[in-house]
């Protein structure tokens, strides 16, 4: 026999299809009305779970395109910047190269001098631009002013208080890149040459000679050479004496005995030596002067040597490094002003006087152009041709810290335009995973519709058939 | 023929009839009537009696009595499934709850999480930036806040379980104490021998209804009453119901008891069942998985802030967030152990390094604290704090530490490098004899007490003091250690010299500096010296200007480190041929040899791998008087937690998801977010270390990330609520088809009853008829007679 159907089964049957039949068409509603097929968990956890990190995928991926964005701007005002430093440098070779040149009144120099100092301040600006109330070029030190100008002893001088670190910034997932370059490579120049000496003005070859690569000092400097007293003299009848000794080193004496007794020095010519102790100068073959005090010691003639020891000081003469021993070991000279060595090999060192030094490779744009300033104003009052020579001297140096310019310059720009290829790179996969996460969350509309009518039409029907069924029943036919 | 011929059979017919119409009528009437079973009369035909000879003639129907159509069987299995189904549905009630309360995938903890570790990228922009790092500060507290409402919407989900119990077990009460009553009235109403249809049904739909809320076993005596049994225990014996009672465990969990039983009855089915199940299992594990994921945060969160740097550089003055307690009840405060302070999270045997600024100069002294939690007290911490130069600590009444520098000194416990780690003993002005090799040295073949001498000054006057090394002074003679030594030697050397561990070496170094100052150690009795590794044969001379190291970067490494940085030979910095400083790691091994003779330039900055670089100033080295320093690298600056546990320099404060919240210090000011590791305003070394924490994997997390877990915990309550959904579709259908089928059998068809109604009628109409034709006869019967 078939199932009993009766009248509680038929209702329960219709009122259960259409519940079934609501609850899917309020479904499809949310799905249309959100566009969005996941609106809990619940609705398909296995999407859930991909939803999640995609979601914080595209999020990483926005910041991302935040940071390129802000790190080519960052970059493009950073090049800005050093563009102007660069026409700053183009400027300065000019005015230098007029100086070099050209046959300048005194007041003309003067006057290049004061618009060099104008750049010299504009560059000064320039390394300590900001983008926002951060310093550019100074490492992390981004909140206060990296750079400053200090003058010692009438050399101008820069002091770069920020550090070597760089402010890191992811820009693509994996990939991070400097916002800055910081500003000590830039504007401080770090390709140390040999160091060179040439007698100041008025001075002569003092014979001293660079030792190594160990040097500190930036720029030009000056090395005093003095004389600081004899050693190892033959005996008594021979002393120091207060007149002028210029020459350095190892000396040596020829003593004839006479009468009359004569005394040489250096191969210089035999002086007579009186009874009693007397200060003579006596000059060697190449012309150095030694101050004795000397007396006929009436003995068989001798020879031998003693010693002129030296004082070197790159200070200005407030400390001296004294020397007593002319080997070819090296002799370290310190700048008390600013703590910089020079090493020298003092092998060669035969006579007093002052020598400039030369840093070589150090001139950076700072202590160009404050070089290139004081050598217009010229204090000292050198002759013309020493003010040409010295400018002249310093074009090369010129162009070398306007190539360190450059050379910021041109990394600056490979950085930002790699911003261009990354951004369009985090673009790219921005919109991939947002794709990626639209097909795992999102309704797909046109199915969605159909969807939503088929259950409309199915639901319609539900509720005729049951309208139908409902009503019918033996009562009705039984009348 | 009789005169009564055919009016009982009639009579009995018209009676058949008539009950047959009004149990159609009943069953028409009870169509709609929950828990209603169909009636039929049951009609029999009536006892023949013979007649004429060996002819059986009937005599009509009998009503033998009116009876439910009931299939035992299949209300059992209804009254079982109804439980099931009671079940599912407050699962899937539950989990739809704590579905809504987590709201995910829009504005739950994911996008929260997101944005926490999204405005750390943003800080990273601009560490400077006080917006942004109000934006971060503000982050924290959003997701602090969350967790907060997430803890207490599911406590309070938990936590209406026992008045929802309660409330169902009071329904229970109601429908046992009807179920016995309904035993009495069927009882007494069969003793007559009908059956007591309407009343059965009655009591089955009171049974059905408990099964809804718990499994209950119904046993059916042969009385015909109905006892119930809860978890093997009597509810309904008879006409006595017992009541059930609710309570709660020690721990809070609801449990149900029958009567004044101790036990508590054991259910499975049914909404009581589902309720009491979510509250030990469902509930609670989710509120674990939520504060597991909460006191990760914090503590992964807390061990990166507090080693960090904030915006307004090291630390003048710090006070611990969290209190110690007085866990002996001595009334002293910080008497305890470190392990029993009562912190809420767990202080490990390891190390704490404090940095000490000199905010004038920039010089950094750094200090190392050896912790161990089960031996050290916090009063001890904080004296060993108080014993670093420039800083004191203290316990305050509450058992907060508190920390403070002395004026123009600073503190933090920042892992970065010291730029200036040399404090003197390598190139310094001072003259000083390093020991060729770290301790522990063998002093095994001297016989103590062995003596040497130290002599310092100048050339001119020379001043020799004696040392004097005695047994006692070391635990072992054969491995003595560089701090017994130093403490045995500064003990004799007074004002002359002193002695120090750089390293693991032991150095001496002369209290002048200068050029002119000499250092020169000479054997006495014994050659101590000899096994200590200490250059006798040269008189050390001082300098004027001293050699300056600069170290720079970042270390990077795993692991905390420390590089020995020795003199191979002597010379000048950048202009010895071949000079050399060779770089040792903790086990003496050796890392690297740095080339700063002739072709290194002074000041030029040397890399030595893992982010650390190392620069030379001018100056003169020698490797005969073992000239040394030492870097600390490190990588994680306090090993044993106990800033975290104390709360010093935290960014969270709490340990669970419900008292989470962000460092009121932190909210007031933006500039105490921890953002560098130095002080430079553009350092984001911590934020990048936050910002490596998002895809790391925590031991406590199972090896997840913190997002990974999280989004696991969703999952699988995306998992759960799915299968619960389709759990209550599945057995409400089972339910469904149970019910087609009782419906089938108990089920009053309209139909079928009009039938029969008709059925009856004519049945009546008919026997009407039969009465009538035999009242005829009977007549013509009578009428024969006249």
């Amino acid at each position: 026999m078939a199932i009993r159907i009766t009248q509680g089964t038929l209702y329960s049957r219709a009122l259960s299809d259409m519940q079934r039949g609501l609850f899917r068409y309020s479904q499809l509603q949310t799905q249309v009305a959100t566009g969005r097929r996941v609106n809990r968990p619940s609705d398909d956890p296995a999407a859930a779970l991909r939803i999640l990190p995609l979601r914080n995928d595209i999020r990483d991926l926005q910041q991302l395109s935040q940071n390129v964005s802000l790190a080519r701007e960052t970059l493009n005002t950073s090049a800005a910047s050093l563009e102007d430093g660069s026409s700053i440098m183009q400027r300065a070779r000019e005015l230098a190269t007029q100086a070099a040149n050209g046959t300048l009144s005194g007041s003309d120099r003067q006057s290049i001098a004061a618009e060099i100092d104008q750049l010299l301040e504009q560059m000064l600006g320039i390394a300590n631009s900001r983008r926002g109330d951060r310093f550019l070029f100074g490492g992390t030190e981004t909140g206060s002013p990296p750079f400053s100008l200090e003058t010692v002893n009438g050399r101008t001088r820069p002091v770069y208080s920020g550090n070597r670190d760089s402010l890191e910034i992811d820009v693509a997932p994996g990939v991070s890149t400097e916002l800055n370059v910081p500003g000590d490579s830039i504007f401080l120049s770090r390709d140390r040459t040999a160091t060179t000496f040439s007698p100041a003005f008025g001075s002569q070859e003092t014979g001293v000679a660079s030792y190594g690569n160990g040097d500190t000092g930036t720029g030009f400097g000056s090395l005093q050479v003095t004389f600081a007293g004899l050693e190892g003299l033959p005996g008594p009848w021979m002393a120091q004496g207060t007149g002028d000794t210029s020459a350095l080193g190892d000396l040596g004496y020829q003593y004839t005995a006479g009468p009359p007794a004569t005394l040489s020095i250096g191969g210089g010519p035999a002086e007579l030596l009186p009874p009693t102790p007397t200060e003579m100068q006596f000059r060697t073959s190449d012309g150095r002067e030694v101050s004795l005090v000397v007396s006929d010691p009436v003995i068989a003639s001798t020879a031998g040597t003693f010693t002129s020891k030296a004082n070197l000081s790159t200070d200005g003469g407030q400390t001296f490094t004294e020397v007593s021993s002319f080997t070819a070991d090296p002799t370290g000279v310190r700048n008390s002003d600013d703590g910089s060595m020079l090493y020298l090999d003092v092998s060669g060192l035969s006579r007093t006087g002052t020598a400039d030094v030369k840093f070589g490779g150090t001139f950076d744009v700072f202590t160009t152009l404050a070089e290139l300033r004081d050598a217009l104003v010229n204090d000292a009052g050198a002759p013309d041709n020493t003010v040409r020579d010295r400018v002249g001297s310093l074009l090369s140096e010129i162009d070398s810290a306007h190539d360190a310019v450059l050379d910021g310059l041109r990394e600056l720009g490979f950085r930002s335009s790699s911003m261009d290829v990354l951004q369009n790179r985090v673009e790219g996969l921005r919109i991939a995973r947002t794709e990626s996460l639209s097909l795992v969350e999102d309704t797909d509309i046109a199915e969605s519709i159909m969807e939503l009518q088929r259950q409309d039409l199915s639901y319609q029907t539900a509720l005729q058939v049951s309208a139908r069924v409902l009503q019918t029943s033996l009562q009705g036919f039984l009348r | 023929m009789t005169l009564g011929f055919g009016f009982g059979a009639g009579l009995a017919a018209l009676r058949a009839a008539q009950l047959g119409m009004q149990t159609a009528g009943n069953n028409v009437a009870n169509a709609n009537t929950p828990g209603y079973s169909r009636q039929r009369v049951e009609l029999g035909t009536a006892l023949s009696y013979g007649i004429r000879g060996n002819l059986q003639v009937g005599a009509g129907v009998d009503v033998n009595g009116i009876s439910r159509m009931v299939d035992d069987g299949l209300e059992r299995r209804i009254q079982f499934q109804l439980g099931l189904v009671g079940a599912a549905e407050l699962d899937n009630l539950r989990y739809r709850e704590i579905e809504t309360i987590f709201a995910e995938p829009d504005d739950g903890l994911s996008s929260s999480y997101k944005d926490l570790f999204g405005a750390l990228d943003q800080v990273r922009t601009d560490p400077s930036d006080r917006a942004l790092r109000g934006g971060l500060i503000q982050s924290g507290s959003t997701i602090s806040q969350q967790f907060n409402l997430i803890a207490q919407r599911l406590g309070d989900l938990g936590g209406s379980t026992f008045d929802e119990v309660r409330g169902l077990t009071r329904q229970v009460n109601q429908r046992t104490r009807a179920i016995a009553r309904l035993n009495e009235q069927i009882l007494s109403a069969e003793a007559s021998g009908a059956d007591a249809n309407d009343l059965r049904d009655t009591r089955s739909q009171h049974i059905k209804e408990l099964g809804k809320l718990l499994d209950t076993r119904a046993i059916e005596r042969s009385s015909g009453s109905v006892d119930l049994l809860v978890g093997g225990s009597l509810v309904v014996a008879g006409g006595r119901a017992t009541d059930l009672r609710v309570g709660k465990t020690g721990a809070g969990n609801t449990q149900l008891f029958v009567g004044d039983n101790r036990a508590p009855a054991q259910i499975s089915e049914g909404r009581i069942a589902a309720l009491i199940r979510q509250e030990q299992g469902g509930l609670p594990s989710y509120m674990t998985r939520v504060d597991e994921l909460a006191r990760s945060t914090i503590l992964e969160w807390n061990r990166l802030h507090s080693t960090g740097m904030p915006a307004t550089g090291p630390f003048h003055s710090l006070i611990a967030a969290n209190s110690a307690v007085d866990g002996d009840g001595d009334g002293v405060i910080g008497d305890e152990l470190l392990s029993q302070a009562g912190f809420d999270f767990d202080i490990e045997q390891g190390s704490l390094y404090v940095a000490v600024t000199n905010t004038e100069t920039g010089q950094l002294q750094r200090s190392r604290i050896d912790i161990d939690p089960n031996a050290m007290t916090l009063q001890d911490f904080a004296n060993e704090l108080t014993a670093i130069d420039h800083i004191n600590a203290s316990v305050d009444p509450t058992g907060r530490l508190r920390i403070n520098a002395d004026s123009g000194y600073g503190f933090d416990f920042s892992p970065r490098l010291d730029p200036n780690p040399d404090a003197g003993t390598f190139g310094g002005l001072n003259p000083t004899i390093g020991s060729t090799g770290a301790g522990p040295y063998d002093l095994n073949g001297q016989t103590f007490p062995v003596t040497f001498d130290v002599t310092t000054g100048t050339a001119l006057s020379p001043t020799t003091t004696t040392v004097t090394l005695e047994a006692t002074d070391f635990l072992n003679t054969g491995a003595a250690t560089t701090e017994e030594l130093v403490a045995a030697i500064n003990a004799d050397l007074g004002n002359a010299a002193t002695a120090s561990s750089v390293g693991g070496r032991l150095v001496i170094q002369s209290d002048q500096g200068g050029a002119d100052s000499e250092l020169r150690l000479t054997e006495g009795s014994g050659t101590a010296l000899a096994d200590l590794g200490m250059a006798t044969a040269t008189t050390v001379s001082g300098r004027d200007n001293a050699l300056e190291v600069r170290i720079e970067g970042s270390y990077e490494g795993q692991e905390n480190q420390q590089f020995t940085f020795v003199a191979e030979n002597s010379g000048t910095i950048g202009v010895t041929d071949d000079l050399r400083v060779r770089v040792l790691d903790q086990n003496g091994q050796l890392v690297t040899t740095l080339d700063v003779g002739s072709q290194y330039e002074p000041g030029e900055a040397i890399a030595l791998g893992n982010g650390v670089r190392v620069s030379f100033g001018p100056g003169e080295l020698s490797g005969e008087s073992g000239q040394v320093f030492a870097l600390d690298a490190l990588a994680d600056s306090d090993t044993s937690d106990i800033l975290v546990a104390t709360g010093l320099n935290s960014f969270f404060l709490g340990s669970s998801a419900a008292d989470m919240s962000v460092n009121e210090d932190l909210m007031a000011n933006p500039d105490r977010l921890a953002a560098g590791l130095g002080a430079a305003s553009g350092d984001a070394g911590n934020l990048s270390r936050l910002i490596a924490l998002r895809d790391r994997d925590l031991g406590d997390l199972d090896s997840n990330t913190i997002e990974d877990f999280y989004a696991d915990l969703v999952g699988d309550i995306g998992f759960e609520t799915a299968a619960s959904n389709s759990a209550l579709e599945a057995q409400a259908q089972l339910l469904g088809q149970l019910e087609a089928d009782r419906e089938a059998v108990s089920g009053v068809n309209i139909d079928e009853e009009m039938v029969d109604l008709l059925k009856y009628q004519q049945s009546y109409e008919a026997a009407a008829r039969f009465i009538s034709v035999a009242q005829e006869m009977t007549d013509v019967l009578i009428n024969l007679g006249r």
